[in-house]
């Protein structure tokens, strides 16, 4: 189990903190730690978020947490 | 001008393309329904029985004919009803709009009469969905659904409106229909890659999903086949996206597909995998799943690639598109030995097909229903061995026409899909369904019957649920603990009573009588058709197993 970390940038919009650890849940990964921080935009939020999992966990955490709609980047 | 959030919101409706659309109506979406009232010269609104058939409606109508359905409902207990529907559309990557109504802002959150959380409960289950609080936001915030369901992997969308949205006035002006965002190419280099492998390929087979028809690349798919003269196998998803006559087609695979489609793609030394997503059903044992064979996965969705099954080249890219320049690039090529190889798996399937029991064998229903309709003639399933049998026998022809829950295996999904599908295209439909599954959504043939639909619904009935005795057969020492029906329903009588006509048959012969008439019916019809219970869906191989635990006969 490799340590992941991921940086979001996600819409600043109520709910949008729900949808992603549900997507955390529904896959069944877990996260171990979780921060949100507001930018110069408020539009915008960033997020950093720490997990436990091999590269398969973090391909698909990668790719279904693209697929969310109020997920602006990742990297 | 400044008009109405409901206004806004119906108007943003026929803006879109929506021509009809499925629902229920009740205190939150009042406004919505009084402003449908006046514009319903311009869009039409078709009251279901139960905002669940609504759904699957909405859902039958998108998979007929590829436009995004609509299904509106009130708040509370009417939008929990649409979960399922939801739910169905988003396995199947059905594109959908969902409306539902809220109480008003200054009431959220504080369990007011008929208040849930929908925006909550549908997250898992929708592609994205919203919440409106501005009047101002709502006709881009319908736009965008729109956008988001049929772009790239379609799916289902919800909007959720609170009373005082729609009430409140705004600025509305009309804007064309949305355009999709722009659909992913594939890299150049992996089209390359792709096109060696093929070229490399002495058995190559091409293995297609519902992907092939949300991108409209069926004409694309016959044409590799044609080329590379490759077999082609489907999951029960792709099994419209080539023709059942076309003489490269197999068949469907997984866990009740044909043979020849498992055996061929199990022996492959190359599978060219279309826009489908390998679900446990269609793989089986993955450990042991093609093992001989390099696999190529091309899917429009990334987070499909490696998901289930570790592929040798992964595509992320319109199928479409991907097809187009793999067929460009590659050389047309003959594969006789691979052929004869499954000309004799073929002969080896014949020989050895399970004969079906009973004095009316479900294989029979579906071939005689199938011999009085139109190639183009919707079909819809429920779920369970009718549902397999269907897919295993009935003729499919065009596109568009199968209409069954494959991914979240839905039943009571049949009637809602059947109409919808049926007034999508104005065509005569056929809804093939189990005396369990009929028996989640019979309501909806009130629907029917007030829309005046041609819609034949043909019950296999077999007194049990039989699909899931079949497992507690095979798997649970014959326990049939709560599989046995022991109902008494009168089905002509049901149908008589909804206002409809329907008839029992238990011989071909009767069967032959009662679709004669079906077909020159006006309203819909309920066959319903006695067949044996002990009837098995065979092939089958068991759950976690593969091509060599496949059960024949
Ligand atoms: C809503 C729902 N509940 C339960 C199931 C589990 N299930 C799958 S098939 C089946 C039996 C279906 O019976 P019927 O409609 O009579 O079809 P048959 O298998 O007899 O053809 C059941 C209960 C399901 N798929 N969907
Ligand atoms: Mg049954």
């Amino acid at each position: 189990m490799d340590k992941i970390q991921l940086h979001l940038s996600v819409v600043n919009r109520f709910g949008v903190l729900v949808r992603i650890s549900e997507l955390f849940a529904r896959r069944g990964f877990n996260i171990s730690s979780l921060e949100v921080h507001e930018t110069a935009d408020p539009m915008v939020s960033e997020m950093t978020i720490v997990a436990y999992g091999d590269d398969y966990a973090h391909t698909q955490m990668l790719r279904q947490l693209g697929k969310l709609h109020d997920v602006i980047s990742i990297d | 001008m400044k008009i109405t959030g409901s206004d806004i919101l119906v108007e943003t409706l026929i803006e879109q393309g929506a021509d009809v659309v499925f629902g229920y109506p009740g205190g939150q979406v009042l406004n919505i329904y009084d402003s449908l009232y006046l514009k319903s010269d311009r869009i039409k609104h078709v009251i279901t029985a139960h905002e669940q058939g609504a759904a699957h409606a909405a859902d039958g109508y998108a998979r007929a004919t590829g436009k995004v359905g609509v299904v509106i409902a009130t708040s509370g207990p009417g939008a929990t009803n649409l979960v399922t529907g939801l739910a169905t559309a988003m396995l199947d990557s059905v594109p959908m709009v969902a409306i539902t109504g809220n109480v008003p802002c200054s009431l959220l959150g504080r369990d007011s009469f008929q208040e849930v959380d929908i925006v909550g409960i549908t997250i898992p289950v929708t592609k994205h969905n919203f919440m409106v609080t501005k009047t101002e936001e709502l006709a881009d915030t319908v736009r965008e659904a729109f956008k988001i369901a049929k772009s790239g992997r379609p799916g289902p969308v919800l909007v959720d409106i609170p009373k005082n949205v729609q009430i409140s006035t705004a600025e509305y002006e009309p804007v064309p229909v949305v355009a999709p965002f722009d659909m992913p190419k594939a890299e150049e280099e992996l089209i390359e890659k792709a096109a060696e492998l093929i070229a490399e390929s002495k058995k190559p087979y091409i293995y297609c999903g519902g992907g092939i028809i949300s991108a409209g690349a069926e004409a694309e798919l016959c044409e590799l086949s044609e080329k590379i003269d490759a077999p082609v196998g489907c999951s029960i998803m792709g099994i419209t996206a080539i023709p059942d006559s076309h003489p490269k087609k197999l068949g469907m695979t997984g866990m009740h597909g044909c043979f020849t489609a498992s055996k061929a793609k199990n022996d492959a030394d190359l599978v060219i995998t279309l826009g489908a997503r390998f679900s446990d059903r269609a793989t089986g044992n993955v450990a042991k799943f093609c093992k001989s064979a390099k696999i190529i996965h091309i899917d429009v969705d990334a987070a499909e690639l490696d998901k289930n099954v570790k592929v040798d080249l992964g595509i992320r890219g319109d199928v479409k598109d991907a097809l187009a320049r793999i067929i460009a690039k590659v050389a047309e090529k003959k594969n006789p030995a691979w052929w004869e190889e499954i000309n004799t798996i073929k002969a080896f399937e014949k020989e050895n097909a399970a004969a079906q029991i009973g004095t009316l064998t479900p294989y029979q229903v579906i071939e005689t229903v199938n011999s009085y309709l139109p190639d183009d003639t919707p079909v819809a399933t429920d779920v369970g061995q009718h549902q397999m049998w269907t897919a295993q026998k009935y003729c499919f022809e065009k596109p568009r026409t199968f209409m069954t829950s494959g991914g979240l295996g839905t039943m009571g999904y049949g009637m809602g899909a059947a109409i919808g599908a049926c007034i999508a295209t104005g065509k005569r439909t056929v809804l093939f369904t189990g005396d369990g599954s009929f028996g989640m959504n019979l309501n909806e043939m009130a629907t029917a019957v007030s829309q005046k639909l041609p819609l034949i619904v043909v019950v296999l009935n077999n007194g049990v649920l039989g699909m899931v005795r079949q497992w507690q057969a095979a798997f649970y020492n014959h326990h049939f603990s709560e599989t046995t029906l022991e109902r008494k329903t009168d089905f002509p009588a049901l149908a008589r009573a909804f206002g409809a006509s329907g008839f029992s048959v238990s011989t071909v012969d009767e069967l032959n009588m009662a679709m004669k008439m079906a077909v020159k019916n006006a309203g819909p019809v309920i066959i319903d058709c006695a067949i044996d219970m002990d009837e098995r869906v065979l092939p089958m191989i068991p759950p976690g197993g593969a091509i060599e635990n496949m059960i024949l006969s």
